[in-house]
């Protein structure tokens, strides 16, 4: 196993608070395509929000932004380069809410790229607003300050729900809030890149992140917080899987 | 293939000439009159093995076009009024990234609720800039078929000479009219041309290219002298214009596009009649050929902007050309193509002193 | 050398018409320009299409006065017929447009296009007719080389149809100069 040793992908530190959930996932997928051996075929990217970080740090060609429209980006690359490994690394603000239509085109398209979905429940880089899709109810953000009310905002959604009446390649949730969840995490994402090596369909793989900053909580009590609240709303496992990489 | 001359659509014309050119992406959004672009592209992008996509919406059409601009695809989009709104944050981050790709903006006018017309309202959002940022696109206008393909084939080379957005602004009119075109030689691009694109082709030790806001990449300073020097390039290098009638006239029409064929038929009819009148069209519209109005002779009493809208967009350019050093008046119509009797008469009143030169609002 | 306009409802061919038109104009070397109206005209029960054939560098595709004018139904005769020039002419259908009288300031001359289309058995050939009889009427064209071109122009299309040429020769011979 790839132990401790890191990621020769990974070129420099990134700038994520203490205790966030993106360089869990920055992490895996550099060691999941140095495994694989296609880094060198890699192009990420990113969203103009956190995750916007993982650009420099990690040591892809790579591109970031317009917010929300990754899935949209992710399409024109690979179209006109069928054989690069394409991912796009998001937050839930882009991939959900803003770019809702440009993911579930992408899904609906059944493009070949792999898309890797932070769902901390929050905006994170504006300073931690509410993400209609997946704040949970009665939670506490900067644009909810009574909690969240969901006559006013509707209630959050499953996405993986949403697209699992699409004939898509892969989607499956997983999370970083102990060890055994972030090894099932690793395989999902690495599945991923695996359909796309395989000139398979869309996979998406959300993942349960936590974001002590903006929740105003200690690392801990985010994992926490994950396990016991957010999975219980947005279970982990996985949602499709036509077959794919074998 | 070899060149020929045929009839075609504006519109066609445009995606044609495009496809030859080299341009093997394409992704858009129906709406009127710009749909045969999208159309033509369907129909006719396999053959030269490139991609069609028809987007979920504008944004998304826009940001398939700029993954694609960024791996190295020569790419275009193409759309009409409120559509070509939604192209802005587009077109913004191209510019801001410095990446080439030909953005086309048929014209109609207004909104178009129930009724679609031809016009010019969408001057300033091309040539200005509809969206946000520290940026300068080439706009060009064409004013026939034919020059919807030159221009458009043209278009492509000047985006990635400049790594530039280039606009092909054309107009209701010219995207529906049939005309023969001298179609150019099909040429293929390379898309592994450019240093600094997305590739899967990077070897391990290779410096990994990242594709975002230039500066990032190559510093500040570097950057805004760059910019600096290429705003000024291509405003020096890239002027285009056409003088119809100008070495003895009086008053001087100033049109583009559909408004300049009408013209055309003025200035012809009107010397018929004795009235010396001449044309000056602007071809690129940014930048706008200052060079046509530099040592204005005495003759010239004026300038007349004949425009299909009613806020004489272009006015301000023309003044700022002749550096107001004659009166500008305007002819401006809206979404009625404009009638050569009707300019004739005008520009009659003009030298009659019967018309007051305009204010440009 | 010629500003005309062609029109009727929707559905008779009109715009097909005006771009045989213009197919075998470039074929005699002429400079042409085909443009439709669409948006209002279409919604006040006529669709028309403006042609340009001209010798020099064409200025408005969208003629002001014109030299000819077809018109396939009476509501284009009554809107169009304003902007025929002096001397101009007027091609009518006279199965649809049923004047008692006609100006004499212009060459007026009759088809009964739609009749003879049924007659042939080829009732979407109104507009075929009408160009035969522009064909008599303005001279502007052989008539053999206007066949020739045509079946060219249908060829390219892929819809050849031996009922078109007849078409031609019918409504050239039946046109009548009022």
């Amino acid at each position: 196993m790839a132990g401790m040793k890191k990621p020769e992908s990974i070129v420099q530190t990134a700038g994520y608070c203490g205790g966030c959930g993106h360089g869990i996932i920055q992490r895996l997928i550099a060691e999941s395509v140095e495994e694989l051996g296609i880094a060198e075929k890699t192009i990420a990217v990113v969203d103009i929000a956190c995750a916007y970080w993982s650009l420099d740090a990690l040591n892809f060609d790579g591109i970031a932004g317009p917010h929300g429209r990754c899935a949209s980006v992710a399409t024109g690359i690979k179209k006109v380069r069928p054989d690069a490994n394409v991912y796009v690394h998001a937050g839930d603000g882009c991939s959900y809410v803003i770019g809702l239509a440009e993911t579930c085109f992408a899904a609906a398209r059944d493009i070949p790229i792999t898309m890797i979905v932070v769902n901390n429940g929050i905006f994170g880089m504006t300073g931690g607003q509410l993400c209609l899709a997946t704040t949970l109810e009665g939670d506490w953000t900067v644009s909810s300050v009574k909690g969240r009310n969901v006559e006013d905002t509707g209630k959050p959604f499953d996405v993986l729900q949403m697209l699992k009446s699409m004939d898509i390649e892969f989607a499956a949730r997983g999370a970083v809030y102990d060890a055994k969840h972030i090894r099932e995490l690793k395989k999902y994402i690495k599945k991923g890149f695996e359909n796309q090596r395989d000139k398979k369909g869309f996979s998406i793989i959300e993942v349960l992140s936590p974001c002590p900053t903006n929740w105003k909580m200690t690392p801990v009590q985010a994992m926490e917080k994950i396990k016991d609240e957010t999975e219980k709303i947005f279970p982990t496992g996985v949602f499709v899987d036509r077959g794919g990489a074998k | 293939m070899s060149t020929e001359k045929i009839l075609m659509k504006g519109n066609e014309a445009i995606a044609e000439a495009a496809l030859r050119a080299g341009c093997r992406f394409y992704a858009g959004y129906p709406i009127t009159p710009q749909s045969e672009i999208l159309e033509y592209m369907a129909a006719h992008m396999k053959e030269w093995g490139g991609t069609f996509i028809q987007g979920e919406n504008e944004i998304a059409s826009m940001s398939m076009l700029w993954g694609a601009a960024a791996a190295g695809a020569r790419c275009m989009s193409s759309s009409s009024g409120p559509g070509y709104d939604l192209k802005q944050e587009g077109i913004s981050y191209l510019s801001s990234y410095n990446l080439p790709a030909v953005i086309v903006d048929v014209m109609r006018y207004g909104t178009g609720d129930g009724e679609i017309t031809e016009g010019q309202d969408s001057y300033w959002e091309a040539v200005r800039g509809g969206g946000h940022g520290d940026k300068r696109c080439i706009v060009l206008a064409p004013a026939s078929v034919d020059e919807c393909a030159k221009l458009t084939y043209e278009a492509f080379d000047l985006a990635e000479k400049y790594r530039n957005v280039v606009i092909i602004l054309s107009d209701g009119a010219i995207s529906q009219m049939v005309e023969q075109c001298t179609l150019p030689e099909a040429k293929e691009h390379d898309i592994n041309k450019f240093d600094w694109t997305l590739t899967e082709t990077k070897k391990k030790e290779d410096k990994k290219n990242k594709v975002t806001n230039l500066d990032r990449t190559i510093g500040k300073p570097a950057f805004n002298s760059m910019m600096r020097e290429k705003f000024k390039t291509m405003f020096e290098t890239e002027q285009r214009w056409e003088e119809v009638e100008t070495e003895d006239a009086e008053l001087i029409l100033v049109a583009y596009g559909i408004s300049s064929r009408v013209c055309k038929t003025a200035v012809r009819e009107a010397r018929k009649k004795g009235l010396k009148l001449g044309l000056i069209r602007p071809i690129s519209v940014w930048p706008y050929p200052r060079k046509a109005f530099e040592n204005i002779p005495d003759h010239v009493k004026g300038y007349v902007t004949v425009e299909m809208s009613l806020s004489s967009q272009m006015g301000e350019d023309i003044l700022l050309a002749c550096k107001h050093q004659r009166p500008l008046y305007g002819y401006l119509t809206a979404e009625d193509v404009p009638e050569p009797e009707g300019l004739i008469e005008y520009c009659e009143k003009i030298l009659a002193g019967e018309i007051e030169a305009m204010e440009v609002l | 050398m010629a500003d005309i306009i062609l029109a009727g409802f929707g559905g008779q061919g009109v715009l097909t018409a005006g771009l045989i038109l213009i197919n075998v104009a470039v074929k005699q070397d002429k400079n042409v320009t085909w443009t439709s109206s669409y948006g209002a005209e279409m919604r006040g029960g006529t669709a028309s299409c403006s042609v340009v054939i001209s010798d020099e560098e064409i200025g408005s595709p969208y003629p002001t006065k014109l030299d000819v004018l077809l018109a396939l139904n009476e509501p284009s005769y009554d809107k169009f017929l304003p902007m025929v020039r002096e001397g101009g002419t007027v091609i009518v259908n006279s199965s649809l447009v049923k004047k008692e009288n006609y100006p004499d300031n212009v060459n007026v001359w009759k088809i009964a296009a739609t009749d003879l289309a049924n007659e042939q058995g080829a009732a979407r050939n109104t507009n075929i007719y009408m160009l035969g009889a522009f064909v008599k009427a303005t001279g502007m064209m052989e008539k053999d080389f206007f066949i020739e071109q045509m079946n060219a122009y249908f060829e390219k299309k892929g819809k050849i149809n031996p009922a078109n040429a007849v078409s031609i020769e019918r409504g050239y011979e039946l046109a009548e100069k009022v």
